[in-house]
């Protein structure tokens, strides 16, 4: 399986997924003209990548997403129900959401998809400036 | 026009006015001028949650216009690269922000739209964020091209409840436009 890499512009994420390491890393904003357009590939990567894995593999979803729009905010809900998905079915998905602690509505954000899952490991990984 | 520019300028500046676009509207003048609203607000030492605020509510009231508007540019063809035309002013008022965005639509937009925002009126902060997290896992309508949630996303980012006005046109035709405060 091949690695999906995007590089992130003004108003698209830089996405960076590694079969080999099984890590998914995401960066940036991402307020497009047509989320589901930019999110289709993604969501067509994870599908076929979690579906060939055993149980008890572990998968990282690695997030740091400074804003994003609300078509995008679903197109992410889709991504980390494919996760939670996988995690029911014995993978042990852990999605690590880290957000600066100013950014309010990253935090809050963060927590409303939290809320939204079952199996999935979900954590809240927040951070300063770097000194 | 020429001779009456100036005076424009300056009432845009009375008014609080930091940014006035009329036109085709397109996402690249979208990034622009959220590119530079952005910095203009951090030059204004508006804290990271107010600029995430006003820039959310920018970005929806924007794609919204690109999205819905009835003006277009080719007119007639529904080519999927057409220029939806709309008017965007962001602005500051009384120390607080303002994004006021509006454009054409047809009146049984303007009807659904009227309905959606009397709806979305009734809910506190609590309740719009449980109608959002629903609404994020149903299906967008039939004439959504966004996720149907842009709308719900300018109440929960605004500081107080958006105004909307209807200017009619003609029979089929209104001028719809939003006001959001951040």
């Amino acid at each position: 399986m091949k690695r999906l890499f995007i590089e992130q512009t003004v108003s698209t994420l830089g996405v960076d997924f590694d079969p080999q390491t099984a890590t998914m890393i995401l960066r940036g904003e991402s307020y497009p003209e047509n989320a589901f357009k930019f999110f289709a590939p993604l969501l067509e990567w994870l599908n076929v990548f979690l579906s060939g894995l055993e149980s008890g593999v572990k998968v990282t979803l690695d997030i740091d997403i400074v804003y994003f729009n609300s078509s995008s905010s679903k197109a992410l809900m889709n991504v980390f129900d494919m996760l939670d998905a996988a995690a029911k079915g014995g993978v042990e998905a852990s999605i690590f959401w880290r957000y600066h602690v100013e950014n309010e509505i990253a935090r809050e954000c963060g927590e409303e998809f939290q809320e939204e899952l079952g199996h999935a490991r979900f954590e809240m990984v927040p951070y300063e400036d770097a000194s | 026009m020429l001779n009456h520019l100036y005076s424009f300028y300056e009432e845009l500046k009375e008014d609080g006015v930091m940014f006035c676009f009329s036109g085709p509207t397109s996402q690249s003048v979208l990034e622009g001028i959220g590119l530079t609203l952005r910095r203009k607000m951090e030059f204004e030492e508006a804290g990271t949650s107010t600029v995430q605020r006003i820039f959310s509510i920018f970005v929806e009231q924007v794609q919204n216009i690109i999205n819905y508007s009835i003006e277009r540019t080719p007119s007639e063809t529904d080519c999927g690269n057409e220029l939806r035309h709309g008017i965007v002013i962001v602005g500051r008022c009384n120390g607080k922000f303002y994004v006021l965005c509006g454009n054409k639509v047809s009146l049984s937009q303007s009807n659904e739209l009227l309905e959606r925002i009397k709806f979305l009126s009734t809910l506190n902060k609590d309740e719009l964020r449980e109608h959002y997290k629903d609404m994020r896992r149903r299906d967008p309508g039939e004439n959504s091209k966004g996720a149907g949630l842009g709308f719900l996303e300018i109440f929960r980012r605004a500081s107080e409840p958006p105004e909307c006005h209807v200017a009619q046109i003609d029979a089929e035709t209104v001028f719809f436009s939003v006001k959001a405060v951040g």
